[in-house]
């Protein structure tokens, strides 16, 4: 796959480099060399979209997605010099080129970002430990939920002290409804185990030896919970940058068709 | 789905006859002929009669001049016997792939595959509730059509009538070891596996008669297989087979244990026995461990075609006091060949150079390069020829696997991206289309199977009755049983007992598409594979 990978991003510097070439020549000769740079850029553009019409069309051998992926990427970074030497600058003027240049920083952009995020992510969900799969989190925070109840209420019980009961109205509940700390599971900071730290720091004095059997068994609940928690966000966001990566070059196709008509119609 | 349920009768065993066309006379006629005329009908119970056996578990086929039966290195799920006429069995090397008519499995062609983009039902596991008849592929005959050229350029054994053939395959789950054709007009008895294990357990003497003659042909057939007889001259094979014992060890129903939780491993060998022959694995799986402190140190597993004791054997050839240098366990169940030294002195050793690599040579590697075998071998992922694992370092958890695997079987994905992980490799629960599919045991009607072609364990949709049992026997929770839905929708629901009717379920490696496991094709992080572990055996990189 790697020779397959350095052939591939071979082809789309190639690609560059030929485009340059004849726009320089086309430049020379009198002509627009804006045409050879723009046709160029819309077909490699089309060509990074079929790798999500590929996705769709997945009972059919049309090459492994792994080199659909590559090439993605390939032509995807060599669109960047490709766009900029139709455009003559980094920053068009004129207000449709620039809402134009603009959607395509942002496909760009959450599309590296989002190369980014995988390559960096999945490790992270290793380390975390166990493997969770995302629809099921909300059942497996169910099941924990029901857990901590049973443990408290068996505490109550048992020691006939309501302290448990009241730590969880206060602070417990609210961290086991759903999945909680975001972005600090995201940025891998130490804030939801600190924060379990601090709860169970303050609590323990408190509790008898029937309650602290409980909460012993509850902290390993909030280290799971955690877990799950961590695995929410990661997962999240590995899910939802493409809900915008999308949509925004969906965007960007519509307005570059358009800017194609209004060219045709008008400039030339 | 939408509202409302569909009626249809519960599918059961013996509702689709294996041969749609057979009548009483017919049943009486093979009733009178050998093997069964001289069974005890009495000893059957009446709800498995003999006659019933026949009538729904076998089919007779009427075979013409240059007819193929049996095509060497396919998976059939049947055995034949031979009502009239003869048939020839080819000795050998066998008949070459031209001549036997090879052919790809049918499998769906580009536009057919296409259109399961909107042919997809839009209901999670809608069925047509269509039943066919059993078909196998296996049984599309291809006909010699210059018989006079294949007697003379391959050698062939004549097999007369009242002869059983093919069970040797077909009970061990193995692909045939040689092809079979007829030479005359001849009248066979097709008989599903299923409908022998029926004979055989209401038939001691039809018992015996398999099991001798599986042990007598599994023997024969691999002596002959192996390198290690190459120099022995053929008038000395009669010695060998005859000096050369059969050993089984375990239990061939092994994952009854191994579902309940217990890792039952007889041991074959110990440390430190003395070495009184090689012996060569036939079938099956053994641990090869050597004891360490209080523990074992696993340090490799033997498969089929693999060696135990070969350098300890040899040293001893040589006058050196030689012990085994490890002890060999069996996983599950293993069928080994015991070569005595005497025979390896005389027909093996004069014509070799002396061995260098040694099974206690493992042991110098670092502990922790042992655990992904240890590993494999606890959770007998070595049973595996197609195991999913995905490395969870590159897999982002798109489920591109999972929507393919969709695409491919009428919008039902046939695995869950889950299963049991070892460092960044998880092995998912998707069927492993193992090298023994103990899931194929205890199937009524033969609806789990093997493919012809390629040897994938597939499952007949029209036949299978929803009864669990290759769920229940699959050691891995590979099978998953799904309740139907009509075309619409709608719950199916036997009118009978009001309870919904199901079928079984698991990845049949996209055995029709073309292109392969969509699951593999379809990840765009190379993080999903299908892997054959017995490829990454250590043993193979000696």
């Amino acid at each position: 796959m790697r020779r397959k990978a350095i052939i591939i991003w071979l082809i789309a510097a190639t690609l560059v480099a030929v485009v340059a070439w004849q726009a320089r020549q086309a430049h020379l000769a009198l002509q627009n060399p804006a045409i050879i740079s723009g046709y160029s850029a819309l077909a490699v553009m089309i060509a990074l979209v079929l790798f999500n019409v590929r996705k769709k069309l997945s009972m059919i051998p049309l090459v492994s997605a792994r080199v659909w992926l590559i090439i993605h990427v390939a032509f995807g970074v060599a669109l960047l010099p490709m766009v900029w030497l139709h455009t003559g600058s980094l920053w068009p003027e004129g207000l449709y080129e620039q809402v134009l240049i603009g959607l395509f920083y942002l496909v760009s952009g959450s599309g590296i970002f989002g190369y980014w995020l995988s390559l960096t992510v999945p490790r992270r969900l290793r380390h975390l430990g166990g493997e969770i799969i995302y629809e099921r989190i909300p059942h497996e925070l169910h099941e924990v939920r029901e857990q901590v109840k049973q443990l408290i209420f068996e505490a109550v019980e048992a020691s006939g002290h309501e302290t448990l009961t009241l730590e969880y109205k206060q602070s417990l509940a609210w961290f086991f409804a759903r999945p909680r700390f975001f972005f600090s599971h995201l940025s891998g900071s130490r804030r939801p185990s600190a924060w379990q730290e601090q709860k169970a720091q303050s609590l323990k004095p408190f509790l008898g030896e029937a309650e602290m059997r409980s909460f012993e068994k509850i902290e390993r609940l909030m280290d799971y919970k955690n877990k799950v928690d961590g695995h929410y966000a990661a997962q999240s966001f590995l899910k939802y940058w493409l809900y915008f990566h999308l949509p925004v070059s969906l965007s960007l196709i519509i307005f570059v068709l358009w800017h194609v008509l209004l060219v045709h119609l008008y400039a030339l | 789905m939408a509202n409302g349920i569909k009626l249809v009768d519960r599918p059961k065993r013996w509702q689709t006859p294996f041969g749609p066309d057979m009548s009483d006379v017919d049943i009486d006629r093979i009733l009178a002929s050998k093997p069964f005329s001289s069974m005890d009908q009495d000893k059957f119970p009446a709800s498995t009669s003999l006659r019933d056996i026949i009538r729904f578990d076998a089919r007779i086929i009427r075979a013409e001049p240059g007819q193929i039966i049996l095509r060497e290195g396919e998976y059939g799920n049947s055995a034949f016997a031979i009502l009239s006429g003869q048939v020839q069995i080819v000795l050998g090397d066998g008949l070459p792939p031209n001549l036997l008519g090879r052919s790809d499995d049918k499998g769906k062609s580009y536009a057919q595959a296409f259109a399961q983009l909107w042919q997809n039902n839009k209901h999670a596991e809608a069925r047509k509730l269509q039943v066919n008849t059993a078909t196998d592929s296996e049984n599309q005959f291809v006909v010699l059509k210059d018989l006079n050229q294949v007697f003379n350029d391959y050698k062939c054994a004549p097999l007369p009538a009242g002869q059983l053939f093919g069970e040797l395959a077909a009970l061990g789950r193995m692909p045939r070891t040689a092809s079979v054709f007829v030479d005359q007009p001849t009248k066979l008895l097709e008989i599903r596996w299923q409908g022998i294990r029926e004979i055989s357990r209401f038939n001691a003497e039809f018992k015996q008669a398999i099991d001798t003659k599986y042990r007598e042909n599994a023997l024969r057939q691999h002596l002959q297989a192996t390198d290690l007889f190459t120099h022995a001259p053929d008038e000395a094979f009669e010695e060998i087979v005859a000096s050369t014992l059969f050993e089984t060890h375990g239990s061939f129903d092994w994952y009854l244990d191994y579902k309940s939780g217990k890792r039952t491993e007889p041991v074959i060998a110990s440390e430190g026995d003395y070495p009184d022959g090689l012996l060569l694995v036939r079938a099956g799986f053994a641990r090869v461990y050597r004891s360490l402190g209080s523990g074992q140190q696993t340090l490799t597993y033997l498969s089929a075609g693999d060696l135990y004791g070969f350098h300890e054997v040899y040293d001893q050839s040589q006058g050196k006091e030689s012990r085994l240098e490890t002890s060999l366990s069996a996983l599950g169940y293993v069928d080994l060949i015991r070569i005595p030294l005497p025979l390896l002195e005389k027909y093996v050793f004069p014509h070799m150079t002396p061995p260098e690599f040694r099974l206690r040579d493992h042991k110098n590697k670092p502990l922790e390069n042992n655990l992904a075998e240890d590993w494999l071998v606890y959770n007998r992922f070595i049973n595996a020829t197609a195991a999913m694992v995905i490395d969870l370092d590159s897999c982002v958890r798109c489920d591109d696997c999972v929507r393919a695997c969709a695409s491919t079987h009428d919008g039902n994905p046939r695995f869950k991206r889950h299963g049991k992980v070892f460092d960044n490799w998880m092995v998912t629960n998707a069927c492993m289309h193992c090298i023994d599919p103990v899931c194929m045991i205890g199937c009524p009607t033969g609806a789990i199977h093997r493919s012809a072609q390629g040897g994938e364990v597939i499952i007949n949709d029209d036949t299978c009755i929803g009864c669990g049992t290759c769920a229940a026997s699959c050691p891995y929770d590979n099978i998953t049983v799904v309740e139907i839905a009509d075309g619409a929708g709608r719950a199916v629901v036997d009118p009978v007992s009001h309870k919904p009717i199901q079928k079984a379920t698991k990845c049949d490696l996209c055995h029709t598409n073309p292109g392969g496991p969509a699951c593999v094709q379809a990840c765009p992080h190379d993080a999903l594979f299908r892997v054959d572990f017995d490829t990454i055996n250590p043993l193979n990189k000696v």
